[in-house]
């Protein structure tokens, strides 16, 4: 097993946080383009980097969604991302970008394409559609409120001061209704 | 034949206050003033009334050029930004600025291409609640038909409910949004439009609820179903 791990080394997998609807077909069944999804890859004005969430497997997705939801997202909202394999962003200047004003869980995780050109985010967004391993997903904000009060997160010491008021109400309604 | 004599009406004194918001309102409304008709209601000098002209001229930029700069700290989630605190003192500016704040950010919505800055104004405007209610009503008013390009202004109305109660003048308005939006096929369209039943009351979102269940395909049951949870549990 050791050896496997030696020779077949841990393949990460990526996170874009992005619409679904720019990577799947649209309501009339046409297939997304490139030219299309860029737009969930594309740099905010003065924006510099790319920003990317690493994550060990695909399992962190859920702490990762509720983590960045309930502390930089002050409007509930559905978490939509794309998950796609390291080995999409090589040729890519790749960089870890520890955010230390984020939760350590975030900034941990958080890495940067370094100053991509369009042409590059072009490349990549036709690379994401085309890779088999992609996968788009959707949690539910309900969800994201569930997974909240099972790990008790407006508790946790480094997240509570950072919940929003509007998450944080839906937290304690959903409580509430547990208890009754 | 009687005499009847006008009610005496004392001159009318200069009031700055006054003369300030009536003249701002009318520079806002028309971008021009009677100058004949002020010099000789109130009394000042033509010199006065050009100074207060360029007073006012020179705040508005002054105002946009403000707006601009603010602007791209709306989707900004780094330094003071990182908490909602944070977030919360970066809005001082449009929560101060109020209507006008509301209106520049609907203009900046119909060219925003970024879904995060579509998002940042959508929150802002939540925020602002009953000082971007009007703008807000107003533009979905606009146009007879849905526009899939209002929805982040259905998004940022569905969670104003959580600041105020709303006025009983308000909710036929809303609820003509609701029909309008659910009768779109644009499937976004009607999600933003069952979300906007969280300003109702429950027995009038229920209502809408169970029409929108009618025609749900499983994308917009999955919505009703969130929506359910987190109302009714």
């Amino acid at each position: 097993m050791r050896l496997k791990q030696f020779f077949c080394p841990q393949q990460h997998v990526f996170l874009r946080i992005a619409k679904v609807k720019l990577w799947e077909s649209n309501e009339a069944g046409d297939p997304p383009t490139a030219e299309s999804a860029v737009a969930g890859l594309s740099l905010r004005s003065g924006e510099k980097c790319l920003s990317l969430y690493r994550l060990g497997h695909e399992s962190e997705v859920a702490q990762l969604a509720c983590i960045f939801s309930l502390t930089l997202r002050d409007k509930p909202d559905h978490f939509q991302y794309v998950l796609f394999p390291e080995k999409i962003l090589s040729g890519c200047r790749v960089n870890r970008s520890i955010v230390p004003e984020h939760p350590c869980f975030l900034s941990e995780r958080h890495f940067e394409i370094v100053e991509p050109s369009e042409e590059q985010l072009l490349q990549l967004a036709d690379r994401i559609l085309n890779s088999q391993e992609k996968k788009v997903g959707k949690i539910m904000k309900q969800d994201i409120v569930a997974f909240a009060v099972q790990h008790n997160m407006s508790e946790n010491e480094e997240l509570k001061g950072r919940i929003g008021d509007k998450w944080r109400k839906l937290i304690e309604n959903k409580k509430a209704r547990r208890t009754d | 034949m009687a005499v009847t004599y006008e009610e005496y009406q004392p001159p009318k004194q200069f009031d700055p206050v006054f003369f300030f918001q009536g003249f701002n309102k009318k520079l806002e409304a028309t971008g021009t003033i009677d100058r004949e008709q002020l010099s000789s209601s109130l009394a000042i000098s033509n010199n006065d009334i050009e100074r207060r002209i360029r007073v006012a001229k020179e705040e508005e930029p002054d105002k946009k050029r403000k707006f601009e700069i603010a602007y791209p700290a709306l989707a900004d989630r780094r330094g003071v930004n990182a908490t909602p605190a944070g977030r919360s003192l970066s809005r001082k500016i449009w929560m101060d600025a109020g209507q006008d704040a509301a209106k520049w950010l609907i203009d900046q919505l119909e060219k925003e291409q970024h879904p995060e800055m579509i998002d940042g104004i959508a929150e802002t405007l939540t925020e602002l609640g009953s000082l971007a209610l009007s703008a807000v009503l107003s533009k979905l008013e606009e146009e007879s038909e849905a526009k899939s390009e209002n929805i982040p202004l259905l998004d940022a109305l569905s969670w104003m409910a959580l600041k105020q109660p709303l006025q009983s003048s308000v909710k036929p308005r809303i609820e003509s949004i609701i029909k309008r939006y659910l009768e779109f096929p644009s499937i976004d369209c009607k999600i933003a439009a069952i979300q906007l039943t969280r300003l109702l009351d429950d027995d009038a979102a229920r209502s809408w609820i169970e029409t929108a269940k009618q025609s749900a395909d499983s994308d917009l049951q999955e919505e009703i179903d969130d929506l359910l949870d987190e109302r009714f549990g």
